[in-house]
């Protein structure tokens, strides 16, 4: 199997948005032998058309194209790194990380899409997400706020949905393909969280990673959201900010905390230190 | 690493209902062309290398190190690694039939700059009265679609596959063809044709033969296959007198009627 069809030294971020994808996006764009560029959203629509071809039109395929399933694999597979994969063809011994946060819609088809690929499932106390979800002003074609960036409910449940389909994905594929992340662990324990992370995916910790000031990163669409606390040192104020949202957290979502480790209502920075 | 295919494909387009099956059963008389039933691979990456393309060049460039130019070599590469199997197994120069292709023929002109394009064209008030008699649902809803209930949504989507086609018309290796014009007088037709492809006096003959040849089984989205697999005749041609009621028509020329008078139907 060619490299760009088996997905080796490719890995995809995913989670659910306001998790802290940017800010590990500009951690690892600080690493010599990384290449982290800002969202595409190729991997998502690549991995659903490819799921599309194999499951409608599969048979049709094979008996009148001569088409086999690993050909058609291959085929999408080599599409997908052959679009993202240009900084790795000049220089074989980058990594190259895709960070779009919706990937982690498509964390189980890209797996067997690219079979060597790694993903980093990024998590963080969904009532903080929800709180930060609440302070963005995304809007639909219609001009209207989506749901979960407009009632704390929908926003909690938005949190707990795509973290349900991430845990399913680490499941399936397993340790050695998805390490999950927690944001608190990110920001409180940067070095060992990083030094995690670049194990996982094969190479060795470098400061540079943490010392991020100065290091301008490119943001698009919503990841410009994030720019007034990307430049700022790594801070734990950000843990705790929704904690108030727990009360209208239901069962699903309790439980979903629960399994996190999010049990206990997370405590305000200032209390922590 | 993706096959190679040797010679640039063909692709055939037009909406639906306009004679497409049959041009891929005449096409497939060739010896040296081969034609399968409809992949419809092509316009789905067609779509979705336009929507990157508007969507997210800029960004892909400056941080990818992936340029237009590239961008289009890699989708040309993905269709040719589906299409190469059948050319492996046939030895024979690959067309490709799916309606929707024409839709998508100014981005596969982008992405095939040799393929000849082959676009046909069928007055749109016998299209959507062949369309509100198929029985086609969503893959995944299973729900009927709305080409096939609504005039309204036919008569739109053979003006957009109408005009997509003209759109090529100062493209010299674009073809087009009048479905009525090709049942009417085939030999004329089919010559032209296969001029345009290449293609000498005995392919001619073998496609005025093509129902001896065609294989109605292949595929399975075909609506048309056990009609193609009959000799060539002119009874479909003004079958919206018989099909559709005063309404529908006026319907259909409420959207469709500029379109049509350009084409000469009205």
């Amino acid at each position: 199997m060619s490299e760009t069809a088996s997905g080796a030294g490719f890995a995809f971020l995913g989670g659910c948005p306001r998790s802290g994808l940017t800010l590990m996006r500009r951690l690892l764009t600080g690493h010599s032998r990384i290449h982290c560029g800002a969202d595409t959203g190729l991997p998502v629509a690549i991995a659903m058309q490819w799921e599309n071809f194999t499951t409608q039109l599969g048979d049709l395929h094979r008996q009148d194209f001569g088409l086999e399933a690993e050909q058609v694999r291959i085929n999408m597979a080599e599409l997908l790194t052959g679009l993202i994969g240009a900084p790795a063809e000049a220089d074989p011994d980058l990594v190259v990380v895709e960070k779009t946060s919706l990937n982690i819609l498509a964390f189980e088809r890209l797996g067997r899409l690219l079979p060597q690929a790694r993903f980093v499932h990024i998590v963080r106390d969904g009532r903080d997400v929800a709180a930060s979800l609440l302070q963005r002003d995304w809007r639909g074609p219609d001009g209207q706020r989506f749901a979960h960036v407009s009632d704390p409910a929908a926003a909690l449940k938005y949190w707990s949905d795509l973290t349900g389909i991430g845990l399913q994905a680490e499941a399936a594929l397993g340790p050695r393909r998805v390490l999950r992340l927690r944001y608190e662990d990110i920001v409180k324990k940067p070095k060992r969280s990083m030094t995690a992370l670049l194990r996982f995916l094969g190479l060795e910790y470098e400061v540079a990673t943490l010392n991020y000031t100065g290091r301008p990163i490119e943001l698009v669409g919503v990841g410009r959201d994030s720019l007034p606390l990307l430049d700022a040192p790594l801070t734990t104020a950000r843990i705790g900010g929704g904690r108030a949202l727990g009360e209208l957290a239901d069962e699903v979502v309790q439980e979903r905390l629960r399994a996190l480790g999010y049990a206990a209502a997370a405590a305000p920075a200032r209390a922590r230190r | 690493m993706q096959e190679i295919i040797a010679q640039a494909p063909i692709f055939i387009g037009g909406a639906p209902r306009s004679g497409t099956t049959l041009l891929r059963a005449i096409v497939n008389t060739s010896k040296g062309i081969v034609c399968g039933p409809e992949s419809r691979i092509v316009p789905a990456l067609c779509a979705l290398s336009s929507q990157v393309e508007q969507m997210h060049m800029p960004l892909l460039e400056r941080q990818y190190g992936l340029n237009v130019d590239a961008l289009h070599r890699k989708f040309a590469a993905s269709i040719n690694g589906f299409l190469a199997p059948l050319q492996a197994q046939t030895g024979r120069r690959i067309a490709e039939k799916t309606p929707a292709n024409v839709l998508h023929f100014s981005q596969l002109r982008r992405l095939f700059p040799d393929s000849p394009l082959i676009g046909i064209v069928r007055d749109g008030r016998d299209v959507v009265a062949s369309l509100l008699s198929m029985d086609w649902t969503d893959a995944k809803t299973g729900q009927p679609l709305a080409i096939t209930r609504d005039v309204a949504a036919a008569s739109r989507l053979w003006v957009a596959s109408v005009e997509a086609g003209a759109a090529m018309r100062a493209d010299g290796n674009y073809f087009e063809l009048r479905y009525e014009a090709l049942v009417s007088h085939p030999r004329d037709m089919i010559a032209g044709l296969f001029s345009f492809l290449g293609e000498d006096a005995q392919a001619v003959e073998a496609a005025l033969h093509h129902a001896e040849s065609f294989n109605a089984d292949a595929g399975s989205h075909e609506s048309s296959a056990a009609r193609v697999a009959q000799p060539i005749d002119t009874s479909a041609i003004e079958r919206w007198r018989r099909d559709l009621n005063a309404k529908q028509v006026c319907e259909i020329e409420a959207i469709a009627g500029p379109t049509l008078a350009g084409l000469g139907y009205v």
